[in-house]
């Protein structure tokens, strides 16, 4: 789904990278293919072992290395502090290129690892659909996967499988809920644009549902155009769009930034004022990069903080990067890979006696309501497999993404231009 | 002879048994040993053949998943070709595994069909590289198509999408604008529109071929394949062929100037990509002739090929199968082969059968031939001792009848032989009471002389005799030991005398008083030994000693030895001495007379005894002849008391003898000693005389029975006369010639009270007649008491009076014995005062002579030793014998204790006189003889 996504934005996403990022990428990348976190002297047993399988190489690897980043600097951020109880941290990472026929090897290997706790900060929904049944059977904890997708939050939940993120369809319902509530728009002023597969369509049923919570009866009466995967064929759903709803105020986006930077260019050379609103799986960064000037007054929400925040735990973050790789640059990506293992770190720490697979996820079902000094509550429990359902809007401005909060969302759409036609 | 040669048909019988024993278990060992090693054998080529069986079937079972994998495309890690190898190994192995028939030929079949499937493998190779590659290729010529037909319908969805926005703001603008501005709107909304569906057509082939291609892709029928080409994917193409140039004018004329991929040109590279390069097409057949690389092509070769896998498959699953079949008809070789080898065995097992039961059968027979012939040998044995056993048995019965017929004639003998001495015997005596002038007297003596020697004979003859035939029974009585001995010396005194010899009897004090036998026999042993003695010893001295050899459980063994100064016998003569019938030498015999048969008879009672016989001589000097007996306690320990003797003046006897010349003698006897005597011949008569003589109110007090009478033996007649209570007072005695030992105990349990042996002497008669008359009459029969025999008589005396000789000489003892003898007293003897007190001490003594002047302790001490040991009860008379004569020595003597004192020497009558004042002896002495 979102695979796709990451095809398209090939050339976006390296060109993303700056010449810093590629100088550290590289050999981290061939460090951590079958090497761990050097493991310092461990007074307290036997280190504490985590996987990763992610995309290290390939399209999708900006994504995977900087998840892999924010989870190592959490790991050596504690292991500076005595690890947990006296043992260190480790993280195996193996690279699975985004191809969900390597990541279940990769999966089966790590699972298969006796002092293997766990797999932590896989990225993608395929990846994911391959990785979960393996966790299940090998009852390895499967935590903070990067996707927002239904398939990891099922209702009861999997035991093994843990997400700290809020999904697609709550981001579309933020955006929803703000633009009806905050900016005053009516549910005839939204329109959506997806990708034609179900990454989209989760999105889309999202948006659809908050809608109906603020007064909608028929869906038909909203404006929706799709593309085609692999396409950046965006004229008919512009066309679709507007034949339904002929002058959009809002229009929420699911999909891959380079469709929807086609999209947005689109409306804007057909003089369309209406607000973007992109979820975060879009990429801030290249959609960003990809719009250039075009961009600006485009919405993306997050499901961390602006990595910039004042937040206790983002300036922990940015000083846990510094410390691990002072090349890095803070982002989005590496910020939820922190967070992510924040969480794990967290629970670890409450677990007293002998640490296994199973007392992990005791520990992390076992722990409530908590706060990691994120300025937002998290919760887990056996019910509850989803930390975070809170959603942070950016808005890029002056070819910067900056956070806002969805108060600002009346001035943002007011300074938007009309169509010059 | 018939023993040894059973014996050695026995042994031979045990050879053949053994050697038939050993070759069986020789053959059955052989056999058994061979058939281990079939058996071994066997198992361990079942084991191989097993073996060589699973590995087969498991390097079949890898070469069919080999195949079946690599038929089924499966991406597998390859095993290489090793099996191969293992499995021509495995059949090299298994052709040549069977000595079988036939196995050969399924070993070339088997070789040729592992030929045929290592062929197999190779073209199962071969089919999968080609099929992989055809994948690949169709896969490449798959993405080229989809590449392609993505390309089209982007650019088609991009031209329909953008005409469709330009409609969509034109009817936008349209609703916007006013009137003027309206038709232009409505002018390009028009211009946009396509009314011909040129667009759409286009789009719509171009995603049915989409579908198209996927449908090539998984369609395996040949002829749909051909179908779906010519139907399905040659009209679309041609459709698109003829409708895409409006596609592209339209295209063209949007965007003008704008460079934009021709989709004539995507079209050729689809049709490139559908049917490779350099495909030719002619419409005109509506044929296609397909180039290189195309997905097409590519699929039709994958087609052919999935074809091929088919016959592939088939021929594998046929070449395995027939390796199958080649493997089971090997193992159907395998178990024939067990079974010839089961056979085999079964063959040798049922020759070692035949075998063993053919040597069997013959061991059988040759035993039962061998059996026989011990059997009968054995039956010939047994009959032989069976008759001589028969003849044993007649033997022992004659011998026993023999045996009876000589006890009878012993008994007839005796009877008849005592009978006529007791007449001769007694004559003589009565006849020696007569008138009678020296030469009668001188012819007189000898008759009495030679009567005792022929009876004396006849005597050791009879018992003799009794005792070779095993008739001589012992009898157990209590009787006093020294007055045997007394009696003994008694009799023999005169002659010892007449030849000048002293005789004496020393009886040790630890000798027991009284003890329980046969004092008859001892007397008989003893009398025989110092008659002997006396015989053999012309001067000097024979002496008795009584010792008492040991004490035993039950009584003692005494020692009785006769010790002579006679003439001696030599060393070398001493082993035949007690045989029977010899003496020294036959001159012996007739030097001194004799039958030879005393010591014979001696040895022989002794034995009876329970003793032993010896003797020790030194030629010239003198012999020692010695025997032992062994005596029972006594029943009663303490003195036989015997009734008191009573005058028989006036007493009313009977005598009831058959014999008249018995009766002649009873009759001068009795009447002679003033007894009022009756005389009966027979029982009857003897029982009707008591019967008067009671009713007459003169019973008779005593009656002499003799025991042979013509009507009834005298026991009965004793018998009768107790069981009639008027009788039954009557004391009765019996008198017999023919007296066997033990009968003593039968008659006295009769209620006799006297019983004698004939000949009778007198004197023996009037103590025996004094005694009972004396006595109770004995009504019932009783166990113990008075009875009246002739070692009783002569005991009687004795024990009237118990005397202790103390004297130190030797010479001086003898004489005082000799004098009290003559006084018809026995004494004991003490050497010394101490044995004199312990004497003293263990009996009680009516009469001490006591020497004064004695070492260890005299006299005097010793008699105040005495005196203080006896009781209130009884006193010794203590009388003194000092040569001493000496005033003072009768003062001494009285004040030690001692009653009176003798001076040395003493003389006969001056003892005899003392005794009588002490009341020992009669005022005169009375001659037993």
């Amino acid at each position: 789904m979102e695979d796709s996504g990451i095809h398209g934005g090939k050339r976006g996403g390296w060109a993303c990278l700056n010449a810093q990022w590629r100088c550290s990428v590289f050999p981290l990348l061939c460090a951590a293919l079958f090497s761990s976190l050097p493991a310092h002297a461990n007074p307290g047993g036997p280190p504490l072992v985590f996987g990763m399988s992610t995309a290290l190489s390939g399209p999708a690897s900006g994504l995977g290395q900087q998840m892999q980043a924010g989870i190592l600097a959490a790991f050596e951020a504690c292991n500076r502090t005595g690890g947990i109880g006296g043992r260190m941290l480790e993280l195996t990472a193996l690279d699975d290129g985004y191809e969900p026929g390597r990541t279940a090897p990769n999966m089966r290997t790590l699972c298969g690892r006796e002092d293997m706790l766990g797999v932590i900060g896989n990225v993608g929904t395929p990846t994911a659909v391959a990785a979960i049944p393996v966790a299940m059977a090998t009852r390895t904890p499967f935590f903070g996967a990067f996707t927002g997708a239904g398939v990891l939050r099922r209702i009861p939940p999997d035991r093994y499988v843990i997400n700290y993120r809020a999904s697609y369809a709550e981001e579309t319902g933020a955006m929803v809920d703000a633009l009806i509530g905050q900016a005053g728009l009516v549910t005839a002023d939204i329109a959506f644009f997806t990708q034609r597969d179900a990454y989209g369509d989760s999105g889309y049923t999202g948006g659809i549902a908050a809608l109906k919570r603020h007064g909608l009866v028929d869906p038909h009466t909203i404006g929706h155009g799709r593309y085609e995967r692999n396409s950046v064929a965006v004229e008919n759903a512009m066309a679709d769009i507007l034949a339904t709803t002929p002058h959009p105020k809002a229009i929420i986006m699911v999909g891959a930034y380079k469709p929807c930077a086609a999209f947005i260019l689109l409306a804007r050379k057909l003089g369309l004022t209406s607000l973007f609103l992109n979820v975060s799986f879009v990429g801030a960064d290249p959609l960003r990069t990809a719009l250039g000037e075009a961009g600006n007054g485009v919405l993306i929400t997050q499901v961390v903080p602006h990595f910039a925040d004042a937040l206790p735990v983002v300036q922990a973050y940015r000083e846990a990067l510094v410390a691990h790789d002072a090349a890095l640059q803070p982002s989005f990506g590496s910020l939820e890979g922190y967070v992510s293992a924040t969480v794990l770190l967290t629970a670890l720490r409450r677990i007293s006696g002998e640490i296994t697979r199973e007392t992990i996820v005791d520990a992390l079902e076992g722990l409530g309501e908590f706060d990691i000094g994120l300025g937002a509550p998290l919760r887990l429990s056996a019910e509850e497999h989803q930390a975070s359902h809170t959603v942070w809007p950016t808005v890029i401005r002056d070819e910067v993404i900056v956070p806002i909060s969805w108060e600002e969302l009346v001035s943002i759409m007011a300074g938007g231009q009309e169509p010059a036609e | 002879m018939t023993t040894s040669r059973t014996s050695k048909l026995v042994w031979l019988l045990a050879l053949i048994g053994l050697s038939a024993g050993l070759i069986l278990l020789v053959v059955i060992s052989i056999s058994l040993s061979s058939l281990r090693f079939e058996r071994v054998r066997a198992e361990a080529f079942k084991a191989d053949v097993e073996r060589l069986s699973t590995d087969l079937s498991n390097v079949l079972n890898v070469a069919e998943g080999e195949m079946t994998a690599t038929l089924s495309l499966e991406n597998r890690e390859a095993l290489g070709l090793a099996w191969r190898e293992e499995l021509a190994r495995l059949v090299e192995q298994a052709s040549t595994a069977f000595p079988e028939p036939g196995t050969a030929e399924i070993g070339v079949r088997l070789k040729a069909a592992v030929a045929a499937l290592t062929v197999l493998h190779d073209e199962c190779m071969a089919w999968h590289a080609a099929t992989e590659e055809a994948i690949g290729g169709l896969d490449r010529a798959n993405g080229h198509t989809q590449a392609a037909l993505g390309a089209l319908l982007s650019l088609l969805e991009g031209i329909e999408g953008k005409r469709r926005l330009a409609q969509v703001l034109a009817l936008r603008a349209y609703g916007d604008a006013s009137g003027a501005d309206s038709n232009a709107l409505a002018h390009r909304v028009a211009e946009e529109s396509d009314p011909r569906g040129t667009l759409r057509g286009t789009i719509t082939e171009a995603a049915g071929l989409r579908l198209l291609c996927q449908q090539i892709l998984v369609e395996e029928r040949p002829e749909r394949l051909a179908d779906l080409r010519d139907n399905e994917l040659l009209p679309s193409l041609s459709r698109l062929e003829q409708i895409l140039p409006r596609g592209r004018e339209m295209a063209v004329r949007e965007e003008e100037g704008k460079e934009e991929e021709d989709p004539e040109a995507l079209l050729e590279l689809l049709k490139t990509a559908f049917f490779g390069e350099g495909y030719v097409i002619d419409m005109n057949q509506q044929r296609v002739t397909a180039g290189r690389l195309g997905l097409y092509g590519e699929r039709e070769k994958l087609q052919r090929l999935q074809a091929d896998r088919g016959r592939l498959q088939r021929r594998v699953r046929d070449s395995l199968a027939e390796i199958e079949l080649a493997h089971s008809r090997l193992t159907a070789q395998k178990d024939a082969a067990l079974a010839r080898l089961s056979m085999e065995a079964e063959e040798a097992l049922s020759q070692t059968w035949r075998t063993s039961l053919l040597m069997g059968v013959l061991c059988a027979i040759s035993f039962t031939i061998l059996a026989r012939i011990i059997a009968r040998a054995a039956y010939r044995t047994e009959r032989a001792l069976v008759t001589r056993e028969s003849q044993l048995e007649e033997q022992t019965r004659q011998l026993e009848a023999s045996s009876r017929y000589k006890s009878e004639f012993l008994a007839t003998m005796s009877h008849e032989i005592r009978t006529p001495m007791n007449g001769v015997i007694g004559m003589t005596s009565l006849l020696g009471d007569t008138e009678l002038n020296k030469e009668q007297r001188e012819y007189l003596d000898t008759i009495r002389v030679s009567a005792n020697s022929l009876l004396t004979v006849i005597n050791d003859i009879l018992d003799f005799s009794k005792v070779e035939a095993g008739k001589m029974d012992l009898e157990e009585i209590d009787f006093e030991l020294r007055g045997a001995i007394d009696e003994i010396l008694d009799v023999l005194a005169y002659k010892a005398g007449e030849k000048g010899l002293e005789l004496g009897g020393i009886v040790h004090p630890d000798v027991p008083a009284i003890v329980r036998g046969d004092p008859g026999r001892l007397r008989q042993v003893i009398l025989n030994l110092v008659n002997n003695a006396v015989k053999f010893t012309s001067k000097g001295e024979v002496i008795v000693e009584v010792v008492l050899e040991k004490e035993t459980d039950s009584g003692a063994l005494v020692r009785f030895s006769v010790t002579d100064t006679g003439i001696g016998i030599e060393a070398h003569q001493l082993d035949r001495l007690f045989e029977s019938f010899t003496q020294v030498d036959s001159s012996t015999t007739r030097k001194y007379g004799g039958t030879g048969l005393g010591l014979a008879i001696s040895r022989q009672l002794a034995r009876l005894m329970g003793g032993e016989v010896g003797i020790s001589s030194t030629y010239g000097a003198g012999s020692t002849f010695w025997f032992t007996a062994h005596f029972q306690r006594p029943l009663h320990p303490e003195s036989i008391v015997l009734p008191a003797r009573q005058d028989l003046q006036g007493k009313r006897i009977l005598a009831v003898d058959d014999h008249p010349v018995n009766r002649t003698i009873l009759r001068q006897d009795l009447e002679a000693w003033g007894c009022r005597i009756s005389l009966a011949e027979n029982a009857m008569e003897g029982l009707e005389l008591l019967r008067a003589a009671y009713e007459a109110q003169d019973p008779y007090e005593i009656a002499l029975l003799d025991m042979n009478l013509p009507d009834m033996d005298g026991e009965s007649l004793g018998r009768a006369i107790k069981g009639e209570a008027t009788l039954s007072e009557t004391r009765l005695v019996m008198l017999t010639s023919s007296g066997q030992r033990g009968d003593t105990a039968r008659i006295k349990a009769i209620g006799f009270s006297g019983y004698l042996n004939k000949p009778i002497r007198r004197a023996q008669l009037r103590e025996c007649l004094e005694l009972v008359a004396g006595g109770e009459a004995v009504k019932a029969p009783v166990e113990e008491g008075a009875f009246v025999t002739r070692y009783s008589l002569s005991r009687s005396r004795a024990q009237r009076m118990r005397i202790l000789l103390v004297e130190d000489n030797l010479v001086n003892q003898k004489v005082a014995a000799k004098m009290l003898e003559k006084l018809g007293l026995r004494a004991d003897f003490a050497t010394n005062g101490k044995e004199a007190v312990s004497a003293a001490a263990q009996r009680t003594y009516d009469l001490i002579l006591m020497d004064c002047q004695m070492p260890e302790m005299d006299g005097f001490e010793a008699t105040r030793a005495i005196r203080r040991q006896e009781g209130e009860s009884h006193r010794a008379v203590i009388i003194a014998m000092t040569a001493n004569a000496m005033k003072g020595d009768r003062e001494r003597c009285l004040e030690s204790g001692m009653d009176d004192y003798l001076s040395k020497p003493v003389a006969r009558e001056m003892l005899g006189e003392k005794l009588g004042q002490y009341g020992f002896v009669p005022a005169a002495g009375e001659d037993g003889s």
